[in-house]
């Protein structure tokens, strides 16, 4: 069953020199209890990609130019914030990057919990109490009846991610966006965080859409990928196959520019030179300028996200002989 | 507590060493100074010692907190340490006066991890790649020749000189940066976590960069990182630290494939594998270790890795494991092997 | 890498400095140019005043006394018949060089302190509480207390407005050269071998000069208006030396049948203050974007 669908969404920011598209024409759908992962370098348009879903992004500077976000059979562009205000929590949740500032330091841990559980729910003090603590208890967070009165600043920086994601999950809500939730982490915690998400995803059957640039960290989760490179989405596959055969040849620069504790490879395959910069983004394929096998027609039109095999689809007019 | 280990940790037919730290320590004792109570003391480093043999390039890693930045900065004493040593081919550098510093800083350099931080915005491309120059009193017209001649070691065009480091991307900069460390012509670099701040495609530009100028320049490096498969591709051996110690050191190939201390293994199974299908064996694995890291405000007693410790004993948790060699060349920091 | 220097190849080699990029940004931003017309206005009058105000200003004419403004006297007369065009002319020059030599010696003064507390811990104690005990007196009883013992003069005006000020001065330079001081560059110049003050000179002065600028806008609108009330107290410059606080003190007893004599200085003092706070919430917003408030 369809969660999600978002379809040939743009979204523009007004800036001194005119407007750019962060995201480009982006189309992908997530079924309910999905786990699908979006992957990109800074300045793709992957974190742009989530604040659209959830509506988040301040207006102006940013606008949905042209398209639509479809929850559970509603348009989340075209609802007014009062609505969507219903939307975010039971529906849709989110966690993001900083687990250091997405807390405020003033309240506790419980208040902050209970906080949004008042915000949707009706329920007595007592039962507002036992949500918190069991959300605490799910999140993997010890004794969790002493630490509703703890500060944030009490916390290590992997107890507060968890403690976000208690926030989130407090309304249980339908779809998580989690945004590079474990960027900020060391890697024995970032282990430990991730296998929490795909705990709570299989205990609470929500779909989760993952946002990272770390291709590893989609190997360990996602079941479903998207790759975006300069606003666009360039390929959309099963993790499995995108991992053995991806067809973009951006993905396969990527897998092959990041060092690996298996493979021991002499030398790194550099991507030689830069994502184009939003304002001035080439005819054509964006990735063309970089593309080892780029060829004149490239430059010509943005390839569509063509179907390459079943399931699997790719932005690229040399796709065949790529995979 | 023991002595501090007087093994070099290196091979025993290894070549010389180029720097060499002996009982390295730094605590940072957190006080409101005049009129505020103190707070205690911070273990960032204890009583740390490990050689850099010539042309090697020692890799250092662990979590955040570890004390690796810490003990990076102090081996050019850009940090004054607690206690210790420090040997640079022979000459012991905490025993130098301001002059004889500014002369060996000639031979030692950094780069660091944020490429926007570590670049004066106010200053041109030009200005920042010469100040090593001007400072060491080189002449204008030779000066003139180092900067172009650095510039093009790291593949940046000298038509860039005037520009300022906010017309740059990031992998630009850190090009900038690596350009100033070169322009004195140092032997020794320590690379301070310099591709963590960077997107992929281009931190494997610059991990190459970094590898040709060692190779062309004959530099050593010290390579300080979080990123075990960074390290793994650029390092010839490893130091691993935990809560200011260091837990672990030997050559690449013995640490991964043959991890000795459980915060290793640890670290080494945390790490994301680029294979979907080797997930359910990868998680079985990391489940071994959870908990959190301790404070290095109040570090554990005995072995400080023993509150996350799968195999932790009784003797842990009362005595502090010294670095023992059970495999020849791999130096380890646990009680499971005799000799700590 | 040759991919990565042919996407820079597009730009002009001869980049723009931070500092020109600044002014050009301030060039653009609508309450700066607006506060920065309003206090050339009184900067030109200032300057020019030999030029454009010719008549002397304590020239006494008492058959004059009493004009209303108009064609013969710009601003009309005072109860003295002197020109009040030549007055507030003049006390705008006094005002612009007082409000000057104020910024002028506050920033020395607490640049020093504050850069020295804020590179070397082991002062910072000893010089921020000194700094501390010098906040807890009201600036203004300070400028009285000083000037009363100095006797009244502009020179100790200046002096004690200068003095009174450098606390804050000095905490503001402090607070920032803290923050450069971590940043890596500094690091970057010490590993080369740099010394102390190369590396304030070169490097922590100039990046924290911007909360400085800010700062110093707002304090010349307060020196003005501070001298602006000392001497209308009859602290400030002794009359008939022409200052905006005199000229309105001794119009003040004659507000109903001459109220253009205490009204004309008013605007002017109102017009200087209110186009150097424009010019310093302009140099806040464009130096300093994290102080401004967010919608």
């Amino acid at each position: 069953m369809t969660l999600l669908e978002v379809r040939n969404v743009t979204t523009a920011f007004a800036t001194g020199q005119g407007e750019i598209r962060a995201v480009e024409d982006v189309s992908f759908s997530l079924d309910a209890g999905e786990f699908l992962g979006i992957v990109g370098e800074s300045g793709s348009g992957k974190s742009v990609t989530a604040l659209t879903v959830m509506g988040l992004l301040p207006r102006p500077p940013a606008r949905v130019a042209a398209g639509a976000v479809l929850f559970a059979g509603q348009d989340l562009v075209a609802l007014p914030e009062a609505r969507l205000r219903t939307v975010r929590g039971p529906g849709i949740a989110m966690v993001f990057q900083e687990p250091m500032t997405s807390l405020n330091p003033v309240f506790t841990i419980g208040e902050q919990v209970i906080e949004t559980l008042r915000v949707h729910e009706r329920l007595s003090p007592r039962a507002q109490r036992a949500r918190a603590v069991e959300m605490l208890q799910k999140v993997g967070i010890p004794s969790p009846e002493r630490r509703l009165s703890d500060y944030p600043h009490q916390l290590s920086g992997g107890q507060r991610q968890r403690v976000m994601l208690a926030i989130a999950l407090a309304c249980r809500p339908r779809l998580l966006i989690a945004d590079e939730p474990t960027t900020a982490l060391d890697v024995t915690i970032q282990a430990q965080i991730l296998d929490l998400l795909m705990d709570l995803r299989d205990e609470l059957g929500m779909a989760i859409l993952m946002i990272t640039h770390n291709m590893g960290v989609i190997a360990e989760t996602a079941d479903r990928v998207l790759v975006m490179y300069a606003g666009r989405v360039v390929e959309s596959a099963p993790v499995d196959r995108l991992f053995e055969r991806p067809a973009h040849p951006y993905t396969r620069g990527l897998l092959d520019c990041v060092p690996s504790l298996a493979a021991d490879r002499p030398r790194l395959v550099a991507i030689p030179g830069l994502q184009p910069d939003p304002a001035h983004r080439p005819p054509g394929c964006p990735y063309a300028p970089r593309c080892p096998i780029a060829i004149a027609e490239c430059s010509r039109a943005v390839p569509p996200l063509d179907p390459v095999a079943p399931g699997h689809a790719a932005a690229c007019i040399r796709a065949d002989r790529a995979a | 507590m023991p002595p501090p280990a007087s093994a070099p940790t290196v091979p025993p037919d290894a070549p010389a060493a180029l720097l060499e730290a002996q009982g390295l320590t730094k605590h940072f004792p957190l006080a409101g100074g005049w009129l505020a109570r103190d707070h205690g003391v911070l273990h960032a480093v204890d009583d740390v010692s490990f050689a850099i043999l010539s042309g090697e390039t020692l890799g250092l890693v662990g979590e955040s907190g570890c004390g690796k930045s810490t003990l990076g900065r102090m081996l050019l004493r850009l940090i004054e340490p607690t206690g210790g040593r420090v040997l640079f081919e022979g000459r012991d550098i905490l025993a130098l006066d301001a002059r004889g510093l500014r002369e060996q800083r000639r031979v030692m350099q950094i780069i660091f991890q944020d490429p926007y931080g570590a670049l004066d915005p106010r200053l041109s491309v030009e200005a920042i790649v010469r100040e090593p120059l001007d400072v060491h009193g080189v002449a204008r017209q030779e000066a003139q020749r180092r900067v172009a001649e650095a510039l093009d070691l790291v593949g940046l065009s000298r038509r860039y000189l005037g520009r300022f480091p906010h017309e740059f991307s990031g992998g630009q900069r850190q090009r900038i940066g690596i350009a100033r460390a070169l322009a004195l012509r140092p032997r020794f670099i320590v690379c301070d976590e310099p591709v963590s701040a960077l997107d992929v495609s281009v931190q494997a530009q610059i991990v190459n960069l970094l590898q040709d100028l060692q190779a062309e320049l004959r530099l050593t490096y010290l390579f300080i990182a979080h990123d075990l498969a960074v390290v793994k591709h650029i390092a010839d051996r490893v130091a691993v630290m935990y809560l200011g110690k260091i837990a672990e050191i030997a050559a690449k190939r013995a640490l991964y494939a043959n991890p000795l201390h459980p915060y290793t293994q640890a670290l080494i199974a945390a790490v994301p594998v680029l294979r979907p299908a080797d997930r359910a064996h990868g998680r079985a694995r990391r489940r071994l270790v959870g908990g959190e890291i301790p404070s290095a405000l109040h570090p554990p007693p005995g072995c400080r890795f023993h509150t996350r410790c799968p195999h932790v004993m009784p003797v842990c948790r009362e005595r502090e494991p010294r670095l023992a060699e059970p495999e020849p060349g791999q130096f380890v920091a646990c009680h499971l092997y005799p000799g700590s | 890498m040759p991919g990565e220097a042919a996407v820079l190849d597009a730009a002009p080699v001869r980049g723009r400095s931070p500092a020109a990029e600044t002014l050009g940004r301030l060039l653009h931003h609508r309450l700066f140019v607006s506060g920065l017309v309003l206090f050339g206005v009184i900067l030109a009058a200032a300057v020019l005043a030999p030029v454009i105000a010719p008549a002397d200003p304590t020239r006494i004419a008492m058959r004059q006394k009493f004009l209303p403004p108009g064609a013969g006297h710009l601003f009309g007369t005072d109860n003295l018949g002197r020109s009040l065009w030549s007055r507030v002319i003049w006390g705008a020059q006094l005002s612009v060089l007082m409000g000057l030599a104020v910024v002028g010696l506050n920033a020395v003064f607490g640049t020093a302190v504050g850069a020295l507390a804020g590179y070397y811990r082991r002062l910072d104690n000893v010089l921020m509480r000194i700094n501390d005990a010098l906040m807890a007196f009201p600036a203004i009883l300070l400028a009285i207390g000083i000037t009363a013992v100095l006797g009244p003069s502009t020179g100790d005006v200046i002096l004690a407005l200068a003095i009174v000020y450098i606390p804050r001065t000095a905490r503001i330079v402090r607070s920032s050269v803290i923050v450069v001081r971590e940043m890596e560059y500094v690091q970057a110049a010490r590993a080369c071998g740099a010394g102390d003050w190369r590396i304030l000179r070169r490097h922590i002065l100039p990046n924290s000069m911007a909360p400085l600028i800010v700062q110093l806008s707002f304090l010349f609108a307060y020196a003005v208006l501070t001298e602006a009330t000392l001497s209308f107290l009859g602290l400030g410059a002794v009359p008939p030396t022409p200052t905006w606080g005199n000229i309105m003190a001794e119009g003040r007893q004659y507000m109903v049948e001459a109220p253009w004599i205490i009204a004309i200085p008013g605007v002017a003092l109102m017009v200087t203050v209110l186009g150097l706070n424009m010019l310093g919430d302009g140099l806040r917003d464009v130096l300093d974007p994290r102080l401004r408030v967010q919608q």
